[in-house]
């Protein structure tokens, strides 16, 4: 090996060392903290390639929204009932120095921020009852304002741990076995009432319809009666007045031939007739002279 | 990096040099270049002019090197092909940095560590479920935790739904928010439970489905845009809207109670839809009736009036003998049929009294 190449080979291995050691690469996701022998010297955001001295280490973290989703959380409210309440929060880092410093890694800082988070949980929910939490209470959006509230709160808690809080929500505020229990026993209540009310409208409606019914039948049947009875009225006028005119032509004559008529229909077989010979029915019974 | 493959060729020169046959001088570098031409001419030239050159041992070895060289940088380059599917975009970084966004296709991105790429499915419309799992095998499994869930009335209910969503900015999606998934689950499990918060039990059971996925919808969509996380959810599907399983006996008798409720209305109705036709025809009947009896005796009133009319005028004609012949005439029927007692008028103050009047005794015939 001649000297020149010898030189060559060397320069080259040193320039590629150092530039192995030197260059780093931000991801477009990631944010980097450069230390020199564990002091911080530098943050770098910008996304590309990046160069650092060779003995300066980096620190890498993340400059997504992060999440976090602590399990739930038990919580004393203002009227001294305990609720489960899970929550989430997302979360991100702008500061990588103050991470840094605190507490190391993003892993170490998360579980700070979740107990930040926790505390300002039971802080602003114990100021509620549980019916409030639960259901809003009297205001609509309640459980909106417990949630800005609570982000706020939050985000200025973790200010110093280099943080910020973009949103803090409830996923599920529950209620604790036993008073589930009672809310099964007033579900089941509520139920029932529900039936009855039902059932008893149905027997309502169904009385209602049938009297209607029935009062529209005695309607119809009066008036069918009073027009039947207008009509015989009449008609038993005109048929009397048919009679008297035809019989005033002889009066004598129509009794005679009525009653005629008369006997011929009331005297029937097994009528029995007492009668004396001196009717003029006998004038010739017994004797053919008068 | 250049510097790097540099650095492995540099490795890479003493095992080769050793195996090819004892020369250990590196070549000087107009040496390497010109050997360099001569094998990419030699290799296109067909057999390689190093392999049966003059140069012996030495020249052999120069030739591999090189041929390595060419190799791995080929191989290199030929690692930055990459395939994006059809629902896809492939997002190029450099060095960490966006650089570039394809679409469907065969690509090629200058390989690592200089650049990579993230797939990413932006037109796929991908699916999550709330409050129960599906496996592959089809069966479901409920997911209680999630699923029940307070209403306005502090009733609970359980609810079951499916979240679809696409990416809608790919930027945002990759590097403003990490875990995409985790981030749409946690905003959907928060925004159903706002909203059924928000209303009651009956109108979720019943009339306001249709309402609470669109509410949940919204606000779904306006908790992931104030992360700006570049997703937009296509869909809200409420699966399985009921009351939990401790209460659904009472919730279906309440159901039970709304039928049998219709079903009194209904026998109610039936029962008026048959009396009152009924009715309606008695009524009919009864004027008609009446109308028949008008007709009837007003008609045999005149045929009675003009009868004795007729009569009347024949009668006028022979008043003695008529008078006499009616009179016998209806006496002789109606005595024809009659049981007849004749008594004496002066016998028959005494004899009446004892007379047999009931029926027993028939035809008895007193005479004088």
């Amino acid at each position: 090996m001649s000297p020149k190449q010898t030189i060559l080979l060397v320069v080259l291995a040193a320039v590629g060392v150092i530039l192995s050691m030197s260059a780093f690469v931000v991801d477009q996701r990631q944010q980097t903290l450069i230390l020199q022998f564990g002091n911080p010297k530098g943050i770098e955001k910008e996304a590309g390639l990046h160069f650092k001295l060779p003995w300066q280490s980096i620190e890498t973290f993340d400059s997504r929204l992060l999440e976090s989703d602590a399990p739930p959380n038990e919580v004393i409210t203002k009227d001294k009932k305990t609720i489960l309440v899970d929550n989430y929060a997302r979360w991100r880092i702008i500061d990588p120095l103050k991470v840094y410093q605190v507490a190391r890694t993003q892993t170490g800082v998360a579980s700070r921020m979740e107990d930040v988070v926790r505390g300002k949980v039971r802080e602003v929910l114990g100021q509620h009852t549980l019916h409030e939490i639960v259901s809003g209470g009297e205001k609509a959006n309640l459980r909106v304002e417990l949630m800005q509230s609570i982000r706020d709160r939050s985000d200025k808690g973790v200010r110093e741990l280099g943080l910020e809080i973009i949103d803090v929500r409830i996923k599920r505020a529950d209620l604790p076995q036993e008073n589930s229990e009672a809310v099964f026993q007033r579900m089941r209540a509520e139920r029932n009432r529900i039936a009855k009310e039902y059932r008893s409208e149905g027997e309502e409606a169904a009385k209602e319809i049938r009297a209607e019914a029935e009062k529209k039948r005695k309607f119809v049947l009066a008036d069918a009666y009073k027009q039947s009875e207008i009509l015989r009225g009449h008609a038993d006028a005109e048929t009397t007045a048919i009679y008297a005119m035809a019989y005033e032509k002889d009066a004598e004559f129509y009794g005679f031939t009525r009653s005629l008529e008369a006997y011929r229909e009331s005297i029937g077989e097994g009528t029995r007739l007492v009668i004396s010979p001196d009717s003029e029915f006998f004038r010739f019974f017994e004797k053919s002279q008068k | 990096m250049p510097w790097s493959d540099q650095n492995d060729s540099n490795k890479n020169q003493n095992p080769w040099g050793n195996r090819g046959g004892g020369d250990q001088t590196p070549p000087d570098l107009d040496e390497v270049l010109r050997r360099l031409q001569e094998r990419l001419s030699g290799m296109f030239g067909g057999s390689g002019s190093g392999g049966d050159g003059s140069g012996g041992g030495s020249g052999l070895t120069k030739g591999m090197i090189t041929g390595v060289m060419v190799a791995v940088f080929l191989l290199w380059g030929v690692s930055g092909f990459y395939v994006v599917a059809a629902d896809e975009e492939a997002v190029v970084l450099r060095f960490g940095k966006h650089a570039a966004t394809k679409g469907p296709g065969l690509n090629w991105h200058v390989p690592y560590p200089v650049e990579t790429v993230e797939n990413l499915p932006v037109t796929r419309v991908q699916r999550l479920e709330i409050g129960f799992r599906s496996f592959t095998d089809g069966a479901t499994r409920k997911r209680t935790n999630e699923s029940l869930m307070l209403t306005k009335d502090e009733n609970i209910v359980d609810i079951s739904f499916i979240v679809q969503y696409k990416i809608k900015n790919v930027e945002n999606y990759l590097f403003n928010i990490a875990n995409a998934t985790k981030t749409v689950r946690d905003a959907a499990e928060s925004a159903i439970r706002e909203v059924i918060g928000r209303t009651s039990i009956d109108d979720v059971l019943t009339t306001k489905k249709a309402e609470v996925e669109v509410e949940t919808q919204i606000l779904i969509q306006s908790i992931l845009d104030g992360y700006a996380a570049g997703i937009s959810i296509s869909t809200i599907k409420l699966q399985d809207v009921q009351p939990p399983e401790r209460v659904i006996k009472e919730f279906k008798d309440v159901a039970s109670a709304r039928e049998d409720k219709e079903r009194a209305k209904n026998e109610a109705q039936a029962y008026a839809n048959d009396i009152i036709p009924n009715a309606r025809g008695e009524g009919k009947k009864m004027v008609l009736d009446a109308e028949a009896y008008a007709n009837e005796v007003v008609e045999r009133a005149k045929g009675e009036a003009s009868r004795f009319d007729s009569l009347l005028a024949a009668y006028r004609q022979a008043p003695e003998v008529t008078r006499k012949r009616l009179y016998f005439e209806t006496m002789q029927d109606v005595l024809a049929k009659a049981d007849k007692v004749i008594v004496d008028g002066s016998v028959a103050k005494n004899v009446l009294p004892f007379l047999p009047l009931g029926g027993a005794s028939n035809k008895v015939e007193v005479t004088k």
